[in-house]
């Protein structure tokens, strides 16, 4: 798996304010939080996906996917043994387990499983275009406006950066380590966790030693000696910026109409709700993927109107 | 403007004191070098000038210190900084914003600054410097020369007294050493800033140092001029580069009654040596010789990141058995990148690569590890046991030696590498120039076939340096296949390395012999060439590499 540290590129998510970026992230997230019927948590997977293309962020974002399949993979697992509400048993094992009993996997709670998957990749794919389309530096004058403390907002960007320092620390680690004979591909799963193991102490050692260095530094540079710090690449928020953040709004403000209408909950158990596909249904769905790509729609007139 | 008095300081996890009654006085505007082995206490020193020591790191601390009237003793390490600044040895871990006006800025705007003030002393550092035309880049874009000097220039900003440089050029290239030790010098001449750098590759800085404080065992052992230090320094404990010690050599013959500092003295001063005291010399042609089957082949190899940078184009060479390859170039001129293609850590994107007859296609790394052995540049990949005899022998584990041998091949390497007290020791508790012993120790135990080194000896004094190349004369001996990624030109001309490859923008530039490549050259030779290179009409050969060379044509 490769991470790569946020890069500026010439594309219309990189040039928007950050304030309106963070806020769409935010409102994304709310409405993939909020509602839970499969076909519109898959509407909005699929219409923040744009976003990543756009943004050129495509390398990262599939390490997210990864990482988010393999939550997903886990949370597939444990609903189809634990949760036992589901009505419709597709296969049962031919042997019971101690405590759980006859373990029968039924076909809502597969469905379940796959739902959070495409929930979690949602809010995955927001937070990958957040972490990459956005300078964490910005990120972190945002924060500090936002009255957060300096000390905090500068701990959270900095951590943001962290990640492919530590994803290439481990690569090294691991390089390092076969160079000298340790096989990491042992045939059987649990030695090869086992010696997967071996890689988390260098690598947190080699954290800690980075952190105390970093840290060394800013101690060295004043970080963190007055309470006012001056932000002074401080962007002011121009009129299409904050049209901008008014687009990006618009998914929270369809979740609260989701909410307030009572379309966001979705029964799975004990058999699934079925789903009426009319033209309200679709216009639902529609108004879905426009509030998540409005910011996109509108991002490439920032040039236009904002020189 | 400096004053230390009876200074101690011990880690709080360590009984034996760093730094052990330093007493020392800097003036205004002096530029200090501040040199010795590695675990003599330089760094500890370092930090007790801007109050790291005991603010950040705790520990004991005994004696009195004064910079610029503040006692950092007792002044928090944030307001010691408008007063005393300090870059860092590894440019990567010092930086912490993303944009170079940014990274400037960053200090300033910790200490409340107006914005007007920020902009213009972001602006006067941009010039000072000489970093303008990076002003608008990323700083993961920055190569590490251009980072230090960032580094610099953020420090800078804040208008200190006096700058402290512990190591700063220990990870670049030597053009770019160059370039930043060229600033410091810059700011020492041009605004009487006070300077005090930690440095090992001292043929760089003392040309232009007013002072030498030489460290050993935590204590201040000597404090005086270049000069006075060159002709006094115990060779046996830290070494000298060639040129300094074919002038100590010269100064104790009374042949010269200055010692040289520079190239350039050194050409001033030689002339009449040479005219007296040159009795010529034969220099054996070097051919090379090696043929026959390869060890190594590689064939229009090309390899391209996953970012889409090439690092490769198209390199094809082979390496015969028993051969000493150095391989040399700027930073990232493939050096690295080609040498991670020798034990299948890389892949080629194109071309391939047969090591032993095996194509690293179809063969592991961990298959490799018996006949190719690598020493990565950055020694803490390296380290993961708990002690370094548990380090070393990791390796050996791994390829199934018999215990008793163990301990025998252990022990001994251990020894040669003069780690013996560290034997239980946790190995990240060692200095730099330590670590960097033990992640050599900790493959060359294994007694590959063939022996991969990058950059081996970043961090390390020259004595140290030539214990390694001792070792690896005595491998090479014994057939052992060699390839050295250098930026040490010194080491590079010594002489069991045969054959030279300088690599540039990812290919081939040339590849022959050490001195068909090293000689007559201005950045890819050693002091002892460029000093020579003038006296061709005298006599001497210009391709001289090395002191023992010329001193064999010395009466």
């Amino acid at each position: 798996m490769k991470l790569y540290a946020y890069r500026f590129q010439d594309t219309p998510v990189h040039h928007l304010h950050p304030t309106a970026v963070t806020t769409w992230a935010l409102s994304c997230m709310v409405l993939a939080v909020i509602v839970s019927e499969p076909i519109m948590l898959t509407v909005i997977l699929l219409a923040t996906i744009p976003y990543v293309f756009i943004s050129r962020i495509y390398p990262n974002w599939i390490t997210f996917v990864k990482i988010g399949v393999l939550m997903g993979v886990v949370i597939i697992f444990f609903t189809t043994i634990f949760v036992r509400t589901g009505a419709t048993v597709l296969f049962s094992l031919p042997i019971s387990i101690p405590t759980l009993g006859r373990v029968y996997f039924t076909l809502e709670a597969i469905y379940y499983g796959l739902a959070m998957l495409v929930r979690i990749l949602a809010i995955l794919t927001v937070f990958a275009v957040l972490t990459y389309a956005v300078c964490p530096d910005d990120l972190l004058d945002l924060f500090m406006k936002a009255k957060l403390p300096s000390r905090t907002a500068f701990s959270t960007s900095l951590a943001t950066t962290y990640v492919p320092t530590l994803m290439k620390d481990m690569d090294d680690i691991q390089i390092s380590l076969s160079s000298r004979g340790y096989a990491f591909e042992e045939s059987r799963r649990l030695s090869y966790l086992k010696r997967k193991a071996t890689i988390v102490m260098p690598l947190l050692a080699n954290s800690l030693e980075r952190a105390i260095q970093k840290a060394e530094a800013m101690e060295s540079r004043a970080f963190g000696s007055m309470k006012g710090r001056t932000q002074f690449f401080d962007a002011p928020l121009t009129r299409y910026d904050r049209s901008v953040v008014a687009c990006s709004l618009l998914p929270v403000a369809l979740a609260a109409l989701l909410y307030i209408g009572g379309l966001t909950p979705y029964s799975y158990y004990p058999r699934l709700e079925p789903i009426k596909i009319d033209p309200d249904y679709i216009l639902t769905l529609a108004a879905i993927a426009l509030s998540v790509l409005a910011v996109l729609i509108v991002s490439p007139l920032k040039r236009r109107f904002d020189i | 403007m400096i004053s230390a008095k009876d200074l101690t300081f011990s880690y709080s996890d360590s009984p034996i004191p760093s730094m052990e009654d330093v007493s020392l006085d800097i003036d205004p505007s002096d530029f200090i070098l501040l040199t010795g082995p590695s675990g003599s206490g330089k760094s500890s020193l370092c930090r007790v000038f801007n109050g790291l020591i005991p603010h950040f790191y705790g520990g004991k601390v005994a004696g009195s210190v004064s910079v610029c009237g503040m006692d950092p003793l007792r002044t928090d390490t944030r307001k010691m900084s408008t007063k005393v600044g300090m870059v860092f040895q590894d440019p990567e871990n010092q930086i912490v914003t993303s944009s170079v006006e940014r990274e400037i800025a960053f200090g300033l705007e910790n200490l409340g600054m107006p914005k007007m003030t920020i902009a213009k002393r972001v602006e006067e550092m941009l010039d000072t410097v000489g970093i303008a035309d990076l002003r608008k880049m990323g700083t993961d874009e920055l190569s590490g020369g251009e980072k230090q000097k960032v580094a610099i220039a953020s420090v800078m900003a804040m208008h200190p007294e006096v700058l402290v440089l512990d190591e700063p050029t220990s990870s670049l290239d030597p053009i770019s050493a160059d370039e930043v030790l060229r600033v410091v010098k810059d700011l020492n001449h041009e605004f009487g800033l006070t300077v005090i750098l930690t440095e090992h590759r001292i043929d760089r800085v003392v040309p232009f140092v007013d002072r030498v404080l030489y460290m050993s065992g935590g204590r201040l052992c000597f404090d005086g001029t270049p000069r006075e230090w060159i002709t006094s320094v115990n060779e046996a404990e830290y070494g000298l580069p060639q040129m300094m010690e074919l002038g100590r050599f010269l100064n104790h013959k009374g042949y010269l009654k200055d010692v040289p500092l520079s190239v350039k003295e050194g050409r001033q001063k030689l002339s009449d040596v040479f005219a007296k005291h040159w009795t010529g010399l034969e220099l054996r042609p070097e051919v090379r010789t090696r043929n026959g089957n390869a060890l190594i082949s590689l064939q229009n190899v090309s390899f391209r990141y996953d970012k889409g940078a090439t690092a490769l184009k198209d390199v094809s060479m082979n390496i015969f058995p028993g051969e000493f390859v150095a391989i040399v170039g700027r930073n990232a001129s493939g050096k690295s990148t080609l040498a991670k293609h020798l034990n299948a850590t890389l892949l080629p994107t194109k071309g391939n690569v047969m090591v032993m007859g095996k194509d690293t296609r179809s063969t592991s790394t961990v298959e490799l590890s018996k006949d190719v052995g690598m020493v990565f540049q950055n020694p803490n990949v390296h380290l993961f046991a708990d002690t370094v005899y548990d380090e070393v022998a990791f390796v050996l584990h791994n390829h199934k030696v018999p215990e008793e041998e163990i301990d025998t091949k252990v022990r001994g390497i251990i020894d040669h590498f003069e780690l013996t007290r560290y034997l239980d020791t946790y190995p990240r508790d060692l200095s730099g120039g330590e670590r960097q012993r033990v992640a050599l120790a900790s493959v060359m135990v294994g007694d590959p076939k063939v022996l991969l080194l990058d950059e081996p000896t970043r961090g390390m004094e020259y004595r140290r340096k030539r214990r390694l190349m001792d070792y690896l004369k005595d491998y090479h001996d014994r057939g052992g296949t060699v390839i050295l990624i250098s930026h040490d030109m010194e080491l590079v001309a010594q002489e069991p390395v045969e054959r030279v490859v300088l690599m540039g923008e990812g290919r081939i530039v040339a590849d022959g012999t050490r001195r068909e490549i090293l000689a007559r050259s201005l950045h890819f030779s050693p002091q002892i060439n460029r000093l020579v290179q003038p006296f061709e009409s005298m006599g001497v050969p210009g391709d001289i590499l090395t002191l023992e060379e010329m001193m064999c044509g010395l009466r």
